[in-house]
């Protein structure tokens, strides 16, 4: 059996195997900060400390892992039925529009509990209508996907800046957003989980959105792979002939799964816009969008691989930033390269150690059969 | 292609016929439904590995073949339109889908078989349409000789 396709077992591929990609990623990373004239492992222990060093880090950690959550997840639901959905960024922006509107809507009049399944709703309404576009493009033109994703990323970032300008933007403000929400409209804090292991919140805005993307994981998890809808997704993007031939209609499933992709990066904007701001603004995305696209690839496309992707990614970013801050000589472009090194390893060579582990295991194998 | 190769071979044993009640009802699937049709039918046409959860990638030609003939046989339709059945089949198997085939006739089906297998034809058909450069030139019967039946297939009797 060739080295491609020899099983290996579930542990290696899952568990060492990225574990070997990211030290990989981390041991260049160490080198070229050493290049720089830095110390790499004080760097590292700054690194981690930032990240998960006290509740407050843990707290920014997974308040970004959150975004990372609800945009890998938007990706891989695309990416299983073969489409590159590119346009998580301008789903999630459009998204914030649905979810600020019922925030907005109902603050006022009712406690955040009844506010938050409407919020839900309108953020996906939203975000899936943003997909919905390119999605029937694709099923029904044959426009790619990627092209028109992209395109729309830029049109829905002009309309939300025309929306926050010209119409959201309470009368007299300066600034490009609208009003902030009274309480009815915020979600809470998950301080009383950083309680139960001893620790403090702190100002760090980790909010219910990491439950409700605890939740959405299980539910993309259970489609993708227990439903019969999931089993047609998978089949359409693993070949388009076998799909017609098993009597999957092509249209019908592009745009569905498009509508599901482009409403989980809408709820995305949940954490923020509700979770955190508590006001709608201009470009609070900030290229969640497109680290969804890494997370997912990362994560393999499994619900349960991109969790641990996107908190990785989160480590990386809320770690990131305390490192630019405390050590002032690895700048902001650093920490990007430090990620692009992660992508490369975890994402784009992720089968760089399989030839060797492959033959490590199989003649351990055939030691122990002997 | 009638494989997804990169699916488990129950995943493929249920390929076309994945919206079937049996499979799963209120849209999810039934898995361990899908698992037994699967063994059973590993069992009844002997594919190797018997292993339902394997890539269906890692099986061989003749053994992904098999997967695809028990899928569309077992399934009983009344019109069967097979276009070489048995080909990179090992020799047990491909008796056994001869029997199926012929017991399908026998059942008083509508069977269409097309092959470049001489023999294969001549053992399994009752009437033989003969093709020539993408007409059909004459009728024969399974028991004419093989050398009528080459001037018919050269397109020079009919």
């Amino acid at each position: 059996m060739n080295a491609a396709n020899a099983p290996l077992p579930g542990w290696v591929t899952f568990f060492l195997m990225p574990l070997l990609n990211l030290g990989t990623a981390l041991l260049i990373s160490g080198f070229v900060i050493w290049m720089i004239g830095q110390n790499p492992f004080e760097a590292l222990s700054v690194l981690l400390n930032g990240a998960l060093g006290s509740g407050m880090g843990i707290g920014f950690t997974l308040f970004y892992a959150t975004n990372f959550i609800f945009t890998g997840l938007s990706v891989a639901m695309a990416y299983h039925a073969g489409l590159f959905n590119i346009g998580s960024e301008g789903q999630a922006y459009v998204g914030g529009l649905g979810c600020a509107l019922v925030a907005l809507a109902l603050d006022q009049y009712v406690p955040w509990y009844v506010t938050m399944p409407f919020a839900i709703l309108g953020a996906a309404i939203f975000g899936a209508a943003w997909a919905f576009i390119p999605a029937w493009l694709q099923a029904k033109r044959g426009s790619h996907i990627v092209i028109t994703t992209i395109m729309f990323n830029f049109i829905g970032a002009a309309l939300m800046v025309y929306l926050l300008v010209h119409v959201l933007k309470p009368a007299g403000a300066m600034s490009p957003e609208t009003r902030g929400f009274a309480a009815g409209g915020q979600l809470p804090n998950l301080d009383w989980l950083m309680a139960m292991f001893g620790s403090r919140l702190g100002p760090a805005p980790l909010n219910v959105s990491f439950i409700i993307g605890l939740v959405m994981c299980f539910a993309v998890w259970f489609l993708i792979w227990r439903t019969k809808f999931g089993y047609s997704v998978r089949a359409l993007g693993m070949s388009k002939t076998a799909a017609t031939y098993a009597g999957i209609p092509y249209a019908r499933t592009v745009i569905i799964t498009m509508l599901m992709s482009g409403g989980l990066a809408g709820m995305m904007a949940l954490n923020v816009v509700m979770g955190s701001a508590d006001r709608l603004q201009v470009e609070f995305v900030g290229g969640a969008g497109f680290v969804g696209i890494a997370v997912s690839l990362m994560g393999r496309n499994h619900p349960l691989g991109i969790l641990m992707a996107a908190i990785l990614f989160g480590i990386l970013y809320q770690g990131g930033a305390q490192l630019s801050f405390m050590m002032p000589q690895i700048t902001r472009d650093m920490i990007v390269m430090i990620q692009g090194l992660v992508i490369l390893f975890a994402g784009a060579l992720e089968f760089l150690y399989r030839p060797a582990l492959v033959r490590i295991f199989s003649r351990r194998q055939s030691l122990a059969e002997a | 292609m009638g494989l997804i190769l990169p699916f488990e071979e129950r995943e493929n044993n249920i390929l076309g016929y994945q919206q079937l009640p049996k499979y799963g009802r209120n849209g999810v699937l039934d898995r361990q439904a899908i698992l037994d049709d699967a063994r059973e039918k590993i069992e009844k046409y002997d594919i190797r590995p018997p292993n339902p959860t394997l890539k269906t990638a890692n099986f061989s030609g003749g053994n992904q073949q098999k997967i695809v003939v028990a899928r569309e046989i077992e399934r009983d339709p009344d019109i069967l339109l097979v276009g070489q059945p048995t080909r990179g089949v090992d020799i047990g198997a491909i008796e056994f889908i001869h029997r199926r085939i012929i017991d399908m006739r026998d059942s008083g089906k509508a069977v269409l078989l097309v092959s470049v297998e001489l023999d294969e034809i001549r053992a399994l058909a009752d009437r033989i349409l003969v093709m020539f450069a993408g007409e059909n030139v004459g009728e024969a019967k399974p028991d004419a000789d093989e050398q009528q039946l080459g001037l018919m297939m050269a397109g020079i009797a009919s």
